[in-house]
């Protein structure tokens, strides 16, 4: 090779590096941002399975193999019910899926593994991957923090782990591969997740909380549960708190104000492609407070923003071409492909949708969509238990349980999430900031970048809850995935609290050692009480229900006497949050390795022996 | 370079040549799992040196608001006198008096001499009970050979509890 060659290769592969350190500094912000990144997918890695867990997951599968064959609609189903499975529709005689936008994204994925899977095993190539990310991982955090002993450490572990997977080895069936791809595009969502809301409190606070609640969100939230699980609800996740992120950066007088102000349009239109009515709950409140509260809304501006809009809408609006003939007619609004023509059901087959028509005039989407969320109010205030049964305390619902083969295993948003209930002391938070002169003080918060993020937090948060609400409590729910995008605003909402701020500046290392703590010795703990016990699936779920619960209450104390004497030690706030964090992180890992062990082979085959060996339920 | 900013380059170089050696191709490690021959399920016969079935068994209410009755029968184990061949175990419970009936099947290797037996734990909605306890009957059977024989078989207490 001459010196030249190797020259120009020097600077081929400089660039290269040049251009991977732009993408990557636009995707994670920095080495802390991709260390929570690359942490979050090792951790998901721990109980990935490589299955379908839940029926809707056959029909995106479905349409993931049919689209790889280069068309839309599907005449081979190998998953599931065929093309009668939940989650497809009719349109002109054939059948096509829903989702699309996931199954495109997961396209690439599938074609690269297929590819691998040629030469290599590809059971081994998936533990492999894990074990590369966990050496990143691990090399970054080192740096980071500068300790050599975390890199090496990280690096030979990461080489154990690769050689005991290989011990335990076993095949993954070619069937699976369209299902690993799914999975893999939705492990990274919600990987990006943390990553955004990171970014989003270092903006406005510093890194550390950053850190934290980005490392919450993905250990301590049902965002960990349904992490490797290929439904919509960790896409929409993802989009939303982008949206949230770019709203923020686009209501400070910078100059990337107007790009980031596209950017929240951007995610709204691949929201579309995935979940055209939810793209709708991201939009309106989007368009009513962006326009509201914009440093400037001259022409340029909007005409930025609108292109971005629209250019992300383009694949929205070719797939529903392609599928319903109508640009605005996504395949959700069609015909459920088990029913006759005709026999409209706007609620979605499969049971996961709101009944919005995103076709027709502003008029008619306007008045729907009003009576939809006037059905939340009259749900919510003429049945109230819905709201408990859905928030608070799940137990026993025998109509919702005949669904699950009788076991209690939906949970409220608190069981599932216990640092919910640090949310307790939000009303005093907002109450305390507003001493005095409310309505000044609350338009002049408004039109403070966080104040437009909060009024978009909050009219999300509404909107979903009033919007699924008159479904819910419903079966094959878990963790209310329906609310799925609730747990990384509550995450937010939480460290808007200055009393938890104000115990993470000086306690975090007291945080962080309570949820190490509850993570790898109570959950020891609770295998071996449950080990004793010998408890039904059910019963397993709502013992952590009953935990959460006890716990997300004394974190929820704790803020509100914090917020109202300053003589209440901060210090016992910090435990409380370590401890709630760690008691959803040891949920999510128990029911994946245990409670839900079934839903597929495990990834990592050693973890699928511990799985067995951990058999509790 | 030191170790530190080598250990990372090593850690992948590693797993990337393990993965390339693994490949189905080279033969050098073999993932398949290598299934050996055995007879077919439902074949042969078994002989049963001691089999005591519980004389209680239980519909347990859930514990933690979880709600649903659990039927619960206690494991017991089989000793076997010899196998032979790969026969068929069949476990089961009747309950007449709520026209209720469950099986668990147990496949035996020749050569086995005990195995621990249970009727597999089944959920019942809570208005399901209107006794506080009721009759059944264990059985167990061996199906081998296109017919079924009874090895053991007691009558059994379930009682309801909350």
């Amino acid at each position: 090779m001459s010196t030249r060659n190797r020259f120009s290769l020097r600077g081929l592969s400089a660039r290269g590096s040049a251009i991977g350190r732009l993408v990557g500094r636009a995707v994670f912000g920095d080495r802390r941002g991709l260390a929570l990144f690359l942490g979050g997918l090792c951790f998901f890695g721990l109980y990935w399975r490589i299955g379908v867990f839940i029926t809707d997951t056959n029909a995106i599968a479905n349409t993931l193999v049919n689209v790889a064959d280069g068309h839309l609609y599907i005449t081979e189903a190998p998953y599931g019910g065929g093309r009668e499975a939940p989650g497809t529709y009719r349109a002109d005689g054939r059948a096509y899926g829903r989702n699309y936008g996931i199954v495109f994204f997961a396209l690439p994925v599938l074609w690269a593994f297929e590819a691998l899977a040629t030469v290599l095993a590809p059971s081994v190539v998936v533990f492999a991957l894990w074990s590369l990310v966990l050496v990143g991982f691990a090399t970054t955090v080192g740096r980071l923090l500068d300790r050599d002993w975390i890199v090496v450490g990280g690096s030979g572990l990461a080489v154990v782990a690769f050689l005991t997977n290989l011990g335990v080895a076993t095949p993954l069936a070619e069937s699976l591969y369209p299902i690993f791809a799914l999975q893999v595009v939705t492990l990274l969502a919600t990987a990006l997740t943390g990553v955004v809301l990171y970014r989003l409190v270092a903006e406005l606070y510093d890194a550390r909380v950053g850190l934290m609640a980005g490392a919450a969100t993905v250990l301590g939230t049902p965002v960990a549960f349904w992490a490797s699980i290929p439904k919509r609800h960790s896409f929409t996740a993802l989009l939303l708190v982008t949206v949230v992120y770019a709203l923020y950066r686009s209501r400070r007088r910078t100059d990337h104000s107007a790009s980031f102000r596209a950017l929240a349009y951007a995610a709204v239109g691949i929201m579309a492609w995935i979940h055209a009515a939810e793209a709708l709950l991201l939009f309106v409140p989007l368009v009513a407070i962006d326009v509201a509260t914009a440093p400037s809304n001259d022409r340029r501006t909007l005409g930025l923003v609108a292109l971005a809009f629209l250019v992300s809408l383009l694949p929205f609006f070719l797939t529903n071409l392609l599928v319903s003939g109508n640009p605005v007619q996504p395949p959700r609004m069609l015909t459920p492909f088990d029913q006759a023509p005709g026999d409209l059901d706007l609620s979605g087959g499969g049971g996961g949708g709101i009944p919005i028509p995103v076709v027709g005039t502003g008029v008619d989407i306007a008045l729907t969509f009003g009576s939809l969320l006037w059905d939340g109010v009259v749900v919510s205030v003429t049945e109230p238990i819905r709201l408990y049964q859905t928030f608070i305390r799940s137990g026993f619902l025998s109509g919702v349980a005949s669904g699950d083969g009788l076991e209690a295993i939906n949970l409220t948003m608190l069981e599932s999430a216990p640092l919910v209930g640090g949310l307790l002391g939000i009303p005093l938070a907002i109450a305390h900031s507003l001493r005095g002169e409310t309505t000044t003080r609350l338009r002049r918060h408004v039109r403070t970048p966080v104040g437009a993020t909060d009024c978009y937090v909050l009219a999300c948060a509404i909107l979903f809850s009033l919007l699924y609400v008159p479904k819910l409590p419903i079966h094959a729910q878990v963790t209310v995935r329906y609310l799925h995008p609730l747990f990384p605003l509550s995450i937010y909402a939480l460290v808007r609290v200055p009393a938890v701020r104000g115990a993470l500046d000086v306690h975090w290392p007291t945080a962080l050692w309570t949820f190490a703590g509850t993570v790898f010795v109570g959950s020891q703990l609770v295998v071996a009480y449950l080990g004793l016990t010998n408890p039904g699936l059910g019963e397993a779920v709502q013992f952590h229900a009953l935990l959460a619960i006890a716990t997300g209450t004394l974190l929820g104390l704790w803020v509100v006497a914090r917020s109202l004497s300053t003589t209440v030690p901060d210090r016992a706030g910090a435990i409380a949050l370590g401890l709630t964090t760690g008691v959803g992180t040891v949920f999510t890992l128990l029911s994946g390795l245990v409670y839900f062990a079934s839903a597929g082979g495990f990834a990592l085959p050693a973890m699928g022996v511990l799985s067995e060996f951990l058999a509790l339920v | 370079m030191n170790l530190a900013s080598r250990s990372p380059l090593v850690a992948g170089a590693i797993i990337v040549l393990g993965t390339l050696v693994a490949a189905p191709g080279l033969g050098v490690v073999d993932i398949e799992r290598s299934q050996q021959s055995t007879p077919d399920v439902g074949t042969g016969n078994v002989t049963v040196a001691n089999a005591s079935l519980p004389s209680t068994a239980r519909f347990q209410q859930g514990s933690y608001g979880s709600g649903t009755y659990y039927l619960e029968v206690p494991e017991t184990e089989v000793e076997f006198e010899s196998v032979t061949g790969r026969p068929v175990l069949n476990y089961k419970l009747n309950v007449p008096a709520l026209s209720y009936s469950r099986q668990s099947v147990y496949f035996v290797e020749s050569g086995t001499e005990r195995r621990t037996l249970t009727v597999e734990r089944d959920t019942f909605p809570p208005e399901t009970f209107s006794q506080t306890e009721y009759t059944g009957e264990l059985v167990l059977t061996l199906r081998a050979n296109g017919t079924e024989r009874v090895l053991a078989n007691r009558t059994v207490t379930v009682e309801v509890r909350e």
